[in-house]
């Protein structure tokens, strides 16, 4: 079986300027000194364009920290990639915005953490929310596409339906409602993040009247919090199958949390061809097809279309990277999921203040040096 | 939402855009990644350019597949903009 690529997420850098509490990139992290250069990246793009990718994601970190990011940009969008820039926002302003456009941006993700600025800059950990807010202003003037997305969990979702009325008027095409997902700095701070059972029962009732009603207007996205979920998402739509991830190092990996499992060795495009690692790398093939499979998955009718979950959230629950996702109910070690939703389930709805940790991180460069981080607030 | 008619002026929506390479040729570039245009689509996609009305549209197919029944085109046409508009990839002007 044959695999093309649809698309390439380029971590150009792992420098941002927050420090989210639910961070999912890994704990440990690149360095300035240790990321591709210009011509490194482009010459990525070439080679994915031609093995069949169509989109290329620019992400970090922050990629406005990159000084070279409209060369990134211009050079994907040579290469006939479809060009999204997933951003904090911070770093942006309407000439750089202007210039980004020029140089062929297709789409342009502003993330959002709440639309309550205290809250919002609490849970970055940075004062950043009023910046983004003004972007937005300045984004819907221009014609580029526009996804609002904003990371929901357990702290903010009662304010659901103003977030979906921010997104209504900020021009945005589309929102991503995105429940965190537990990897890396986030699992950390799950107990403080996951939403209660009643929560979501009624958000995804406000998720679906607002779909309706919205229909041709705005396009609303929604990640369920896979805990709650009967069966665990296709991960990445399997490993290996549609997507690549580049960390900032040069690394080859199937999807931004793998490298959490141990013993897997990730080629990198400094001495590999990007075509040899998707078709020819171990790391690549290892949960390719069925025979990995252990029971429940090998004899189950759904592993065509969720592969058995995701293998990296396998490995943090289990230990184990090929057992059957925990999340799912049909799972041996569904119990450990079981355990955390009763223990969240159990106390009072967003009565969890329970302290939480932020993400520091190497330090920025001086050109997109935030504005200094605020004490977290007293609860 | 509106009818679209003859009047109306369709265009791509803001983030889309027709593949442009050879081996993207029947693909609609969007947020959320690729859809592949059968058919007719594509065609009536590279008209959807923000100038030309529906009618107008329909006029140049005519002329392109002279052996079809024109009601017959301008309803596919309607047909297809109307799906792609409620996914959002195709506005009014
Ligand atoms: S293994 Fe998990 S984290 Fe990795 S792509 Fe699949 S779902 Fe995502
Ligand atoms: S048993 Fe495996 S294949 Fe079946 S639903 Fe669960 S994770 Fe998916």
């Amino acid at each position: 079986m044959k695999y093309t690529p649809q698309a390439l997420i380029a971590e150009v850098t792992h420098r941002c300027p927050l420090h989210c509490v639910y961070c999912s990139n890994p704990l440990e992290m690149q360095h300035r000194s240790g990321e591709l250069a210009t011509s490194d990246w482009i010459s990525i793009f070439n080679q994915a364009a031609a093995m069949g990718v169509l989109q290329l994601h620019l992400t970090g970190g922050e990629p406005m920290a990159r000084a070279d990011i409209l060369d990134l940009v211009s050079a994907g969008r040579k290469a006939d990639l479809y060009l999204n820039l997933i951003t904090s926002g911070v770093g942006l302003d309407e000439a750089r915005l202007d210039a980004l456009i020029a140089a062929g941006l297709d789409h342009i993700q502003l993330s959002f953490q709440d639309v309550e600025e205290s809250e919002a800059n609490e849970f970055a950990g940075t004062r950043a929310h009023a910046l983004k807010v003004r972007l937005a202003e300045i984004i819907r003037k221009r014609r580029i596409g526009f996804t609002i997305n904003i990371v929901v969990h357990r702290r903010n979702l009662a304010r659901l339906d103003e977030m979906i009325g921010f997104a209504e008027r900020s021009g945005a095409q589309r929102l991503e409602i995105a429940n965190v997902q537990y990897y890396g700095w986030a699992l950390r701070n799950r107990d403080a993040l996951l939403p209660t059972r009643d929560q979501l029962r009624r958000c995804v009732q406000t998720l679906e009247a607002a779909q309706e009603r919205l229909k041709g207007r705005l396009r609303i996205e929604f990640v369920l919090p896979d805990y709650y979920a009967k069966y665990p998402k296709p991960c990445m739509n399997g490993w290996g199958r549609q997507l690549m991830l580049i960390d900032p190092a040069g690394r080859v990996l199937p999807c931004h949390a793998a490298g959490v499992i141990p013993g897997i060795q990730f080629a990198n495009v400094r001495e590999q061809s990007l075509r040899w690692i998707w078709e020819e790398s171990p790391a690549f093939a290892r949960f390719r097809g069925e025979d990995w499979m252990p029971e429940p998955c090998r004899s189950c009718e759904r592993r065509e279309r969720d592969f058995g979950g995701c293998r990296c959230q396998a490995f943090l629950l289990t230990g184990d990277d090929k057992a059957t996702d925990p999340v799912c109910t049909l799972a041996p070690a569904h119990g450990i999921v079981e355990e955390v939703v009763q223990r969240v389930n159990a106390g009072r709805e967003g009565a969890s203040q329970s302290g939480w940790v932020y993400r520091i991180d190497p330090p920025m460069s001086r050109a997109a040096q935030p504005p200094p981080v605020p004490a977290p607030l007293p609860s | 939402m509106n009818q679209i008619v003859s009047a109306t002026v369709p265009r791509l929506g803001p983030g889309c855009r027709l593949g442009s390479s050879e081996s993207q040729k029947d693909m609609l570039l969007v947020p959320e990644g690729a859809l592949k245009m059968k058919g007719p689509a594509r065609v009536i996609l590279e008209l959807c350019d923000g100038q030309r009305t529906v009618g107008t549209i329909v006029d140049e197919l005519s002329r392109l597949f002279p052996s079809e029944n024109a009601a017959r085109i301008e309803s596919d046409v309607i047909g297809i903009l109307m799906r792609l508009r409620d996914r959002g990839v195709v506005e009014d002007a």
